[in-house]
């Protein structure tokens, strides 16, 4: 494997092989098999690096089955980071490709970075999904007879026109609020384009506290699907676009969606000081600028929450990007009691699954670890679940359905601040 | 080298979904901490039955099998250095039977330290040992190594704990052994001689452990002295105090700043050394228990002994502890983690003698030790690729082995002998030991195939 200096950095730490990963690995929970732990796909993307191994089918399977959760690096005493080493895996060794895998990246590289049309296909599929079959809760889901990549996961209802199309770019600060500033909102294109639901809470908690919220209308998908499935061209592309879009305005950066959060603030100026230029410098004054939603509302002086919930009680599941990448969940803890919430669960579960790009590559992983996440969540008898991430939303929301359950799956800003 | 076709198809066959040999299977199945050897195939089992079987064929076709619990060894144990099976028990994974009336735990070998002692503390019960490894090694691991850990002081080692093994001998038949007696004096006690074998004498699939009632509380103590004999002393002191601490744990200076610097750990600047003290029991005894080791310490020179004040300073003391060999690590090339045990009273003596060796030999070492019971880890800093640096590392473990075992210690307390120890251990046990233990090796394995290359000089076919 050539080693793209833009991806894998050098002086990355040594695996000791001490095996305490596998202790948090979502992905080894399921199989057991060292081929699927941390240690073991570090192990192997050093060897196809060094020229030691020659990648074969099972090589691309590890590399493909990891869900990029980040609890490995976290746990590791040493700070080996496998996600990193998965994603340079995934961006530069090149593999044996069917057709249909060349046409979904085809797409794949033509949709990131042009969010009109993301936009214009999203709707279109809007239209096509109301023709699926719904559950008595009122899911939509693929039947069970198409491919075993959907398994069976609900489909996310698409809510047609985009939050952008829904508020100006500038919404002021709500009236007798104290003038705090300007805050930059990045939608994100599932909170953007398919559920407005969090974005919009996310901008009224803005603006009820204060804040001249702007909505940067040229801003791009994040290019986590990019950066995830190896598609760097593509990842390197929305980079630019957005740090044209973000550099140049003030104010903190904040988003509904953990993994587009950890993404600006950790990837953005990782993979930009490698590119070099003048991106490199925007990027890395970037990336302390942005901030998940809710660690940001919480860590505000005298908090303002107008209006109030009919929900009593939620269990909240932690999301790996949110708890790995900066998001605080005593934050959320706290933004709960304030609303009069009670939190019968924070945390205790798992990893879901959802895992993005990962988990429709791996539908028997999403599925084991999915249903194992709503089990806990659904016998904690609480009135909602919530999660502070589209992904882990749709998979929780999902399983708990099959699982017979009527609780419903939502974001915790739609508790904190309820719109619909 | 590659397996009989026919076995092939029969592992298959008798292990439909835990059969692995794609290259990419084989590397990640060769190592552990210390070693590196490719398998020809990987079986994961899920049931004694399927172990059996796999047993069973590796002899009908002489092919090798070593056993691998989660590889956290750092001895080479698991790793299959003449090739055939690796066995792995990862998919033995369930907690069979938990008895709060008998006290008893019957658990798969794949089952992970930290799941069975977090399951019977659900039952307001307590299995004591606690490898630093817990939350990632394998029951069967710990037996096969007979592991220790932080608890051995009070609670003693994982051989303590076993009332029974089912286990695979090789050819595929099934041995029980013991079960759920508390006392138990029916013929040899086998449970015991298989527990710290290393896998060379039959595959563990499943063990019963005795267990506890738990505790009532624990309290923590961190105890700073100005020199590290002094705190050897100190140790030695308070286990002839008549006190039970459940841990007592010794961390020299280097150590310390290299915790410092990974977790921000601070600790007083003039400090070679911190006793990591805990007691456990009824609360109402533990305060009274704190003060008595606080002051023994003092007598000993400690200058600072203070109490963590809740969990959040306990873990942070725990967190020094557990990630500081990972912490050292990180700022050196190489460092090579040491297990020897001495007699407490001899504590004093093996501290100052390691250290005069490393210096003899111009090598840094950090000392960290399970203190209570004598069990020390000196980790040597050096680099292996430096032939005069390689000499002198050859050279300390020389000496130091033979330190030790004047002190009346022994050459391994916890981590075993697997392939790092092997050749020192002739000069440990004697000759009639010798012949002793390579006798049962061949009454139990008489072709040599399960984790053939291990232990070698003291239980080898070969005389």
């Amino acid at each position: 494997m050539k080693t793209d200096p833009d991806v894998l950095s050098t002086d990355a730490p040594q695996c000791d092989r001490c095996g305490r990963c596998l202790s948090v690995c979502p992905v080894y929970s399921v199989s057991h098999v060292e081929t699927d732990s941390p240690r073991g796909r570090t192990d192997l993307t050093s060897a196809v690096t060094s020229g030691e191994l020659n990648p074969g089918p099972r090589f691309f399977e590890a590399v493909d089955r990891c869900l990029l959760c980040r609890s490995c690096a976290v746990a590791c005493p040493k700070g080996v980071d496998t996600a990193s080493n998965v994603l340079a895996a995934r961006a530069e060794v090149s593999r044996p490709h069917g057709p249909g895998a060349r046409l979904g990246e085809a797409a794949m590289d033509a949709l990131i970075p042009h969010r009109s049309l993301m936009s214009a296909c999203v709707r279109t599929a809007g239209v096509f999904s109301r023709l699926l079959p719904a559950d008595k809760a009122g899911r939509r889901h693929f039947p069970e007879y198409l491919p075993q990549m959907l398994s069976g996961r609900g489909v996310p209802p698409i809510t047609g026109r985009p939050l952008q199309k829904r508020l100006p770019s500038l919404v002021p600060r709500s009236p007798g609020s104290p003038n705090r500033g300007r805050a930059v909102f990045f939608t994100g294109c599932f909170y953007g384009l398919v559920d407005f639901g969090p974005g919009l809470a996310a901008v009224k908690m803005l603006c009820d506290n204060g804040f001249d919220v702007l909505i940067p209308p040229d801003q791009q998908c994040c290019g986590a699907p990019a950066l995830f499935s190896g598609r760097l061209k593509s990842f390197k592309t929305v980079l630019r676009k957005n740090l044209r879009s973000l550099a140049a305005v003030e104010g903190p950066i904040l988003t509904a969606c953990p993994t587009c959060a950890s993404v600006l603030r950790a990837h953005y100026p990782e993979i930009a000081a490698r590119m070099g230029g003048p991106e490199a410098e925007q990027a890395k004054s970037l990336g302390p600028r942005v901030q998940e939603a809710l660690t940001f509302l919480a860590g505000l002086s005298s908090l303002s929450l107008p209006g109030s919930t009919q929900i009593r009680s939620a269990a909240v599941h932690q999301p790996c990007h949110f708890v790995h990448a900066g998001g605080d969940p005593a934050a959320v803890a706290d933004l709960m009691h304030k609303r009069g919430v009670e939190l019968v669960m924070n945390g205790e579960t798992a990893c879901c699954g959802g895992g993005g790009v990962s988990s429709l590559k791996n539908p028997d992983l999403a599925r084991e670890l999915g249903s194992a996440a709503a089990g806990k969540i659904a016998a904690s008898g609480a009135e909602v679940a919530s999660a502070a991430c589209p992904g882990c939303v749709l998979q929780i929301g999902s399983h708990l359905g099959k699982a017979g359950s009527n609780m419903p799956a939502i974001h915790p800003l739609e508790i904190l601040c309820p719109i619909r | 080298m590659s397996l009989h076709a026919e076995l092939k198809a029969a592992l298959r066959k008798a292990v439909p979904t835990g059969y692995l040999d794609a290259p990419e299977d084989l590397r990640v199945y060769s190592y552990d901490m210390f070693a590196r050897a490719e398998p020809e195939a990987v079986v994961l089992p899920e049931s004694t039955e399927q172990a059996a079987e796999a047993l069973a064929l590796a002899e009908r076709f002489e092919t090798p099998v070593t056993p691998r619990g989660s590889g956290t060894s750092l001895t080479g144990g698991p790793t299959p250095v003449r090739g055939g099976l690796v066995l792995g028990t990862a998919r033995m994974n369930k907690v069979l039977d938990l008895s709060r009336a008998d006290r008893i735990a019957r658990v798969q070998a794949g089952v992970i330290t930290a799941q069975l002692q977090r399951a019977v503390l659900e039952q307001g019960l307590f299995y004591p040992p606690n490898p630093t490894s817990a939350d990632y090694c394998t029951l069967g691991g710990n037996v096969a190594t007979n592991a220790g850990g932080a608890s051995g002081v009070k609670y003693g080692v994982t051989r303590d704990y076993l009332t029974g093994l089912t286990a695979v001998l090789p050819g595929g038949e099934i041995l029980a052994t013991g079960g759920r007696c508390m006392k138990d004096v029916a013929g040899y006690d086998i449970t015991r001689l298989l527990c710290g074998s290393e896998g060379r004498l039959a595959l563990i699939t499943e063990a019963s452990v005795r267990l506890l009632p738990k505790p009532e509380a624990v309290r923590a103590m961190s105890a700073y002295f100005t020199d590290l004999k002094a705190t050897a002393e100190a140790v030695a002191a308070i286990m002839s105090s008549g006190y039970a601490p459940c841990t007592l744990e010794l961390m020299d200076r280097a150590f310390l700043k290299a915790v410092k610097q990974a977790y921000d750990f601070d600790f007083p600047a003039e400090a070679q050394a911190l006793l990591l003290i805990e007691v456990d029991g009824p609360e109402a005894t533990l305060g009274g228990q704190m003060q008595a080791i606080a002051r023994l310490c003092k007598e000993h020179g400690a200058f600072q002994t203070t109490v963590a004040a809740d969990e959040t300073e306990r873990a942070a003391l725990w967190q020094a502890r557990r990630g500081g060999t990972a912490a050292l690590v990180r700022q050196v090339s190489f460092m090579v983690s040491l297990d020897y045990a001495v007699p407490v009273s001899q504590l004093p003596a093996a501290v100052e003698g390691i250290g005069h060796i490393g210096r003899k030999h111009g090598l840094d070492v950090a000392v960290i030790a399970h203190a209570g019971d004598g069990n020390l880890h000196p980790m040597v800093i050096y680099d292996p690729s430096d032939a005069a640096q390689s000499a002198a590392f050859a050279a300390f473990d020389r000496d130091a082995c033979n330190a030790v075992l004047e002190l009346g210690g022994t050459l391994s307390g916890e981590h075993g002998i697997g392939l790092e120890k092997a050749a020192h251990l002739p000069r440990q046990l004697s000759p009639a030991f010798l012949r002793l233990a390579r006798e049962i090796k061949r009454s139990f394995d008489p072709r040599d195939l399960l984790n053939p290359g291990k232990c070698e000089s003291f239980c080898s076919n070969e005389d």
